[in-house]
């Protein structure tokens, strides 16, 4: 090779292989001397138990009780975003905090409620009492407020026990009756217009006492429920596809608001649907589960 | 005279040039990615594998020394960059126990940086008319790269859903040392009797033979952190091994004594 030819090629050379910025793909750099080597999850969990509401973390080894709530709290319901807990103690009105006990709203007139959740909006309580639903903050869609005429003529031992909105406007309800020598228990969904059939109903089981429901944060899944019995139902919109699962021993659940598993509780222990390892035995009765 | 012209044809060096002095860089075809992820291998195949034509380069300082007319002497520093993707396991921060004993799966992509260090030896071929440190040679070489090696991307597949990207420490220490020898023949064509061309062919054998059967070995990835460790060294082997296995050095210098 001569050598006039070497350095045209090496300066090819040298070109070609020039050094250009990487395009990260995934998550980027990573040093392992900065890793922190643990994970701090925020008090997202809410249990009231004896009366009183704590606030865990989902690997229950951070427990935070909330303070400036009323004596014997028997309900109560944390919003999507973790940052504001509704409590209820029998013949007081419903308590509002943020997460670090601050009392936020005390809502007027709830002395007496049967149930109440937070809208997905993270902002607005829904309340329910005698069949009526009624809203504490920002105004939102509601497709029906008056949740009575569910139920059939002549039916007697007529309750609605929970009801709660979804983002749509969606009215979500347990309702219970006799009529013509049965006991009836049913969810009933109150759709806006548009969004198929206005009126959707799913059977339960007739002793399925319940006390307490949930929805998920997208508003498609339900789950409902008493001490003593669990029943769970899946229903799609447009589509009249109830599928229920009975867990009979379950006496609390609550969605995941992400891809964990969901919460469970029995027998005295919070614990996951799938096996993380992690459990939280209550000491004391305990009477609402939120996450 | 006669015994001045004896003597003068015993000394080493060329027209009185022992000692030359010179920067090069060694090229060959890169069968694996490259530093930044260029180059034939793309992070595990994906996002645009393109199969793209690369080099893979070192760049060396190195010093000659004739000791006689034939033989001279060679050390050599350098410094080279490539790219290698590599696996590292982790137990997962959410297990609590021991019975819930899920691994995170991180996938890696490394930048290694090396400082190749070199000692060798160089024949000159006197029946090519060569008389060292002048014309055509054959060299072999030991040499001990220094590897040291940055994550410069990484996915983190996690054992359980939800859980945030943070996770626990893979535990490496990405360091790694490659031995191995090198066999070169090229030509030092000098100019103006003082400036230096060098031009080479050369390829490089791995001598730590006991990685091999550690490549073969897939190791148990809950043995963490040791497997991670052996993950990185045996990749960073095997990388090495595969860079600079034949190629080509070109330089420039000076006979400076």
């Amino acid at each position: 090779m001569q050598l006039k030819y070497i350095f045209p090629i090496a300066i090819f050379i040298f070109a070609i292989t020039a050094c250009s910025k990487y395009e990260t793909q995934y998550e980027g750099p990573y040093n392992d001397a900065d890793n922190p080597n643990k994970i701090e999850y925020p008090h997202e969990v809410m249990v009231a138990e004896g009366g009183k509401v704590l606030l865990l973390d989902r690997k229950f080894n951070n427990k935070k009780e909330l303070e400036n709530t009323p004596p014997n709290v028997q309900k109560a319901s944390i919003n999507f975003a973790h940052d504001l807990i509704a409590c209820w103690a029998p013949g007081q009105d419903i308590v509002v905090l943020d997460s670090n006990s601050v009392v936020q709203a005390t809502v007027p007139n709830t002395a007496q409620v049967d149930w109440f959740d937070w809208h997905p909006n993270n902002q607005t309580l829904v309340i329910l009492h005698d069949g009526i639903i009624s809203l504490y903050g920002p105004d939102v869609d509601v497709v029906d407020t008056d949740l009575n005429d569910v139920f059939p003529s002549f039916s007697i031992e007529k309750k609605i026990t929970c009801a709660t909105v979804n983002s749509d406007g969606t009215v979500l309800f347990n309702y219970e009756f006799y009529s013509a020598g049965s006991y009836y228990n049913r969810i009933g969904i109150k759709q806006p217009v548009g969004q198929g059939l206005p009126f959707l109903i799913q059977e339960l089981y007739p002793d399925l006492d319940v006390t307490w429901m949930r929805i998920d944060i997208e508003g498609n899944t339900i789950a409902l429920g008493g001490p003593t019995n669990f029943g769970r139902i899946t229903y799609v919109y447009d589509y009249l596809n109830f599928q229920l699962f009975d867990w009979g021993a379950t006496q609390f659940f609550a969605f995941s608001p992400d891809g964990w598993g969901n919460l469970l509780f029995y027998n005295n222990t919070l614990e996951y649907s799938v096996s993380y390892g992690f459990y939280y035995n209550s000491t004391n009765a305990v009477t609402a589960l939120d996450w | 005279m006669l015994a001045a012209t004896a003597l003068s044809a015993q000394a080493p060096g060329y027209v009185g040039k022992r000692i030359y002095l010179k920067a090069d860089a060694h090229l060959s075809v890169s069968p694996g990615p490259t530093a930044n992820n260029r180059g034939r291998t793309y992070y595990y195949g994906e996002e645009e594998a393109s199969g793209d034509f690369a080099l893979d380069t070192r760049f060396n300082l190195h010093a000659g020394m004739a000791y006689t007319r034939m033989n001279a002497i060679t050390a050599s520093v350098g410094y080279l960059k490539t790219g290698m993707s590599a696996d590292a396991y982790t137990p997962s921060l959410l297990s609590s126990s021991p019975l819930f004993n899920s691994l995170d799966h991180h996938e890696l992509f490394y930048n290694l940086k090396g400082i190749p260090v070199a000692i060798g030896h160089q024949w000159f071929v006197a029946k090519k008319g060569a008389i060292a440190p002048f014309g055509a040679y054959s060299m072999v070489s030991l040499q001990a790269t220094f590897l040291k090696g940055d994550i410069i991307d990484k996915r983190t597949n996690d054992s359980v859903n939800g859980e945030p990207t943070t996770h626990a420490r893979l535990g490496t220490n990405p360091k790694f040392t490659y031995w191995s020898a090198g066999f070169e023949f090229g030509r030092n064509a000098m100019f103006k009797d003082k400036l230096l061309v060098n031009y080479a062919c050369f390829f490089n054998v791995p001598l730590q033979l006991g990685m091999v059967d550690r490549l073969l070995d897939d190791g148990d990835a809950s043995d963490y952190p040791k497997y991670n460790q052996d993950d990185f060294e045996e990749n960073a082997f095997f990388r090495m091994v595969l860079h600079g296995y034949f190629g080509f050095r070109i330089g420039v210098g000076l006979f400076v004594k």
